[in-house]
């Protein structure tokens, strides 16, 4: 587990004024292929930084979960971010975004077949040795599944957490998003994670089309994703809460009611764990 | 330990699923059809809508083409390596230039991408140093250069101008 981060928001360059003036924010993730790791940073991060607010960088491009082993490169310039922005962890998916010289633009599943699982598990291994910093990997929402496979999203994401070693990055809206499109139970599903890894949670918003739900970053959080953040808090204790919007950018007085939901299932989930172990 | 035959059929699997979901490759067998269209239709929309919101302009231009526009070249170009929808939005407008249907309007950032990055087969690399770059803008050829920190020079070519032409960003 990592040090309390609280509830924070990712750096987007529409939020950066909101983010500038919000007081109290715990931390800020940044989106790391959007910054040119060796030029200028936005100056707001460095306001951010002299503030005292922890900068994690989230990266998109590693392709953890490809075939071929990840791109040193990629690692290094994610480090090196890591190191100028003075970042706790660093966190990524557990996912691929590219095969057969085809950038998918966005993340993809992986079989859940135990050949796949060793590839994967030697990939994070070499990404968690290359770092410079610990390294959280996330699991990500699908809209379809590999056929055969021979386990389930928790057998195998808690596999390739603990046998690589590295931290969790729990997303609830994509446990959400999973259990809706393709079966399931959310909660029975953290049950099920070794929570002793949680770095951090991710929170956002998403909308049912076509009887699918999407993971939209675009759309308010929906009302089952705060109940399983209090599930989640009920249960483990939760070093931060990070809130995702992407698009669709709301008005301060639409975020600030965002955050103050996610605060209250916080405050929830705490009261329910027993005062002891109080988190947020 | 995976092993070398391992990841090779975990490539083929992965490369098929892609063309698949990008380039109305074959499905690949076992996958739920319906599922694998909504996700294709899915990244389609989002590498259009990423292009829009990176360079606002260009969508503005094209107006109502730019749709339509935009699908022929994802058909045609796919994404690149590096730069995300940035560097996407860039070789999508010199993909329209070297068809004729780029907006004039867009020819000077054109130029000011070219003098901030190194265009690259795989993407835009960020250039360090003062680079100088020549190219056409505003009906007239001109010679751009850029001091980092200091500024940018645009200077109309032939230097002197005969004729009146502009300068961009003036």
């Amino acid at each position: 587990m990592t040090a309390d981060l609280g509830v924070g928001l990712g750096w987007r360059p529409e939020l950066a004024l909101y983010i500038d003036r919000r007081p109290g924010l715990g931390f800020v993730e940044i989106m790391a292929e959007e910054l040119d790791e060796r030029g200028p940073l936005p100056p707001a991060l460095g306001r951010l930084r002299r503030r005292g607010v922890p900068l994690v960088p989230h990266g998109v491009s590693l392709s953890l979960g490809g075939a071929e082993p990840p791109d040193r490169d990629r690692i290094a310039a994610l480090g090196r971010l890591a190191q100028r922005l003075d970042a706790p962890l660093v966190s990524e998916h557990l996912a691929f975004v590219r095969a057969g010289g085809l950038e998918a633009g966005h993340l993809l599943p992986l079989p859940r077949r135990r050949a796949a699982l060793e590839i994967v598990v030697e990939n994070v291994r070499l990404a968690r040795r290359l770092l410079p910093v610990p390294l959280a990997v996330e699991n990500i929402a699908t809209l379809f599944e590999w056929p055969d496979g021979e386990m389930d999203e928790a057998a195998f994401l808690s596999e390739v957490l603990e046998r690589a070693d590295v931290l969790l990055l729990l997303d609830l809206a994509n446990v959400h998003a999973n259990c809706r499109n393709h079966g399931g139970d959310p909660v029975a599903f953290l049950e099920r994670l070794p929570l002793g890894r949680l770095a951090y949670a991710h929170v956002a918003g998403g909308v049912e089309r076509g009887g699918l739900y999407h993971d939209t970053h675009a759309h308010p959080i929906a009302p089952p994703v705060l109940r399983l953040l209090e599930e989640l808090v009920a249960r483990a204790p939760v070093p931060g809460v990070l809130l995702e919007r992407d698009d669709r950018y709301p008005t301060d007085t639409e975020l600030d009611a965002e955050l103050a939901a996610v605060e209250a299932a916080l405050a929830r989930g705490a009261a329910r764990r027993g005062a002891a172990h109080v988190n947020t | 330990m995976s092993t070398p035959d391992e990841r090779a059929r975990l490539t083929e699997c992965q490369a098929e699923l892609v063309r698949a979901l990008l380039r109305g490759g074959e499905r690949p067998a076992g996958f739920d059809a319906d599922r694998l269209d909504t996700a294709s239709a899915a990244l389609a929309h989002k590498r259009r809508r990423a292009a829009a919101a990176a360079w606002p302009a260009l969508a503005r231009e094209l107006g109502a083409r730019f749709a339509e526009l935009f699908a022929a070249y994802r058909a045609a170009v796919p994404l690149p390596r590096r730069g995300g929808p940035s560097t996407d939005a860039y070789f999508f407008a010199r993909w329209l230039d070297e068809r004729g249907e780029l907006p004039a309007a867009l020819r000077p950032a054109m130029m000011s991408v070219r003098l901030r990055n190194v265009v690259r087969a795989d993407g835009l690399l960020p250039r360090r140093g003062p680079p100088v770059v020549v190219g056409r803008s505003d009906g007239c050829w001109h010679l751009a250069l850029r001091w980092p920190g200091i500024g940018e020079w645009w200077l109309p070519l032939p230097w002197p101008r005969r004729r009146a032409c502009g300068t961009p960003f003036a």
